[in-house]
């Protein structure tokens, strides 16, 4: 059975940033997935940080690839690290947006 | 099966080493809040020579504030320059030598054992050019550059004199080339360590930290450069100034460089919290706040001894160390601790689970409720124990230190149950 982009978004919503406590979906990181092949299921994701020095770089995709392949089926998953266009904040989806308090600061 | 791509810039980390040199600083701020309240009394009595003083001091300054610098810095300047640490085995060894180096001249105060002041600090110095060889060959391979970088440098820069000037001084006390060392000898080493050493590490980290964790629209601007040249220019001229007994008007014109610099400082890093947009305020900017607020108070306790006409009791020339180290300097720690330490450790023990199963915030590992009492009893403590050595008051000193004792096993309490999370 053929893996939709729909439960890739959905299985990488269970990935969380640790600091900020929302996923990676709804964080905006994730800019591509493309499914490759009928038959094969693989699955290519692009994805970028909030910033490119955080701390991050190594665990975020690793997680993502790790959770890609609890799909079942899923075949090769390859998980690139992007820097452009860099993240902006409106990047984030509503929900996201509203985990992290709204936009604009307290003053 | 996995293709995972080139998933790091930044090759592997070891976190042993920031680990290491985390847990021995948060076990030397225990112990020395411990002995301060113990020998308040004799830590305001006077404050040249005080030996129990020294002792209580450079445990402060060395086994705490330095000790988790260093392990902060072999953390973070490669996040923050985007590439490796040089070598880990070389932080090893430095970390070795320098707790060697500690540890006697620790040993040595309280009976003030000259070699062994003199033999610790010079291990703690051949530990500082290992740190520095190291933190300086990462920052040549940096393939891009943030004004943080800028702030490091100078920071390395007052450490490494910082430590020199220490160890003259422990030599000093047994050949006298500077004669009996005097209080100016005394104000430059403390100028170096808590303006030129600490207070720059601080800003510099700062200008990384606040827009990464507060996911800040503005960063670093101008106005960083601004503070770096001011701060510098009058830190050193504070040391170099009490170096050449410089009458104190010259030194308040240094202090007044060194305050205007930090206010800037102060109003740039509120910009860019303002520009925020999460929303919450969490634990290590609350800590930041008030720090901030002490650094205010001390700078004021400071004008004021040098202007103030006529001789000023020796509590209140520790009043101004205790704002400045335990207000200032501890508090922002304290604060950028509850970010390091639950990353270090969400690092290596969650992260390859990441993904598979649930795995914690790094704000679920540790109690919010113990984290918050150690915050407000951190905070009144140092203002009350301040106000006490201000105007003698040896109750009040010791309720203060009390406190900031509790506060301080609190900490300590929570870090625990971050490492054991």
């Amino acid at each position: 059975m053929a893996i939709t982009k729909e439960q890739v978004l959905d299985v990488l919503q269970t990935v969380y940033d640790p600091e900020l406590g929302v996923d990676i979906v709804n964080l905006g990181l994730i800019y591509e997935v493309d499914i490759l092949g009928d038959a094969e299921n693989d699955v290519h994701v692009q994805m970028t940080l909030t910033t490119n020095n955080c701390p991050l770089t190594e665990s975020m995709p690793a997680a993502a690839t790790r959770a890609i392949e609890t799909l079942e089926g899923v075949g090769a998953v390859k998980v690139d690290l992007v820097w452009n266009p860099p993240w902006q904040p409106e990047m984030m989806t509503p929900l996201g947006l509203s985990r992290l308090g709204g936009m604009g600061g307290m003053g | 099966m996995s293709l995972a791509g080139p998933v790091s810039s930044t090759g592997t980390r070891s976190f042993k080493l920031p680990l290491s040199f985390a847990a021995t600083g948060v076990a030397a701020f225990l112990v020395l809040n411990v002995l301060f309240t113990a020998g308040a009394g004799s830590i305001m009595a006077y404050y040249f020579r005080n030996t129990y003083l020294l002792l209580v001091t450079h445990l402060f300054t060395l086994g705490f504030v330095t000790s988790v610098i260093m392990g902060a810095m072999y953390q973070l300047v490669p996040v923050i320059l985007e590439t490796p640490l040089h070598s880990q085995r070389l932080g090893f060894v430095q970390f070795g030598v320098y707790m060697t180096g500690v540890a006697l001249m620790l040993v040595g105060f309280p009976t003030f054992a000259v070699w062994w002041i003199a033999v610790g600090g010079s291990l703690v110095l051949i530990s500082v050019v290992l740190f520095i060889w190291n933190i300086a060959l990462t920052m040549r391979k940096a393939p891009g550059w943030h004004m943080a970088g800028t702030y490091l440098i100078f920071s390395l820069i007052y450490l490494s004199l910082l430590v020199t000037w220490g160890v003259l001084l422990a030599f000093n006390l047994k050949f006298q080339f500077f004669g009996l060392a005097t209080r100016a000898e005394l104000l430059t080493h403390v100028a170096f360590g808590f303006a030129g050493w600490f207070t720059n590490t601080i800003m510099g980290v700062s200008y990384r930290l606040i827009p990464l964790f507060t996911l800040a629209h503005l960063q670093a601007g101008p106005i960083s450069k601004t503070v770096l040249i001011l701060f510098n220019v009058g830190v050193f001229g504070l040391a170099a100034g009490a170096s050449l007994s410089a009458p104190n008007w010259a030194l308040a014109l240094a202090l007044a460089l060194i305050t205007s610099a930090l206010g800037l400082y102060i109003y740039d890093a509120r910009r860019m919290i303002r520009s925020r947009i999460r929303r919450e305020i969490d634990i290590s900017i609350r800590y930041g706040t008030a720090a901030s607020t002490f650094l205010i108070l001390s700078l004021l306790l400071a004008g004021w001894l040098l202007l103030a006409p006529g001789e000023q009791a020796a509590s209140r020339y520790v009043a101004v160390l205790y704002a400045a180290g335990l207000g200032w300097v501890s508090l922002t720690i304290a604060g950028q601790m509850y970010k390091i330490l639950p990353f270090l450790i969400w690092t290596g023990r969650y992260a390859p689970r990441a993904g598979k199963e649930k795995v914690p915030m790094l704000r679920e590992m540790f109690s919010e409720r113990v984290s918050r009492w150690s915050y407000f009893s951190l905070i009144a403590g140092v203002a009350l124990t301040t106000i006490g050595l201000w105007f003698g008051w040896v109750p009040l000193t010791y309720a203060g230190s009390s406190v900031v004792m509790l506060g301080s096993a609190l900490f300590g309490y929570g870090m625990w149950q971050v490492f054991t999370r």
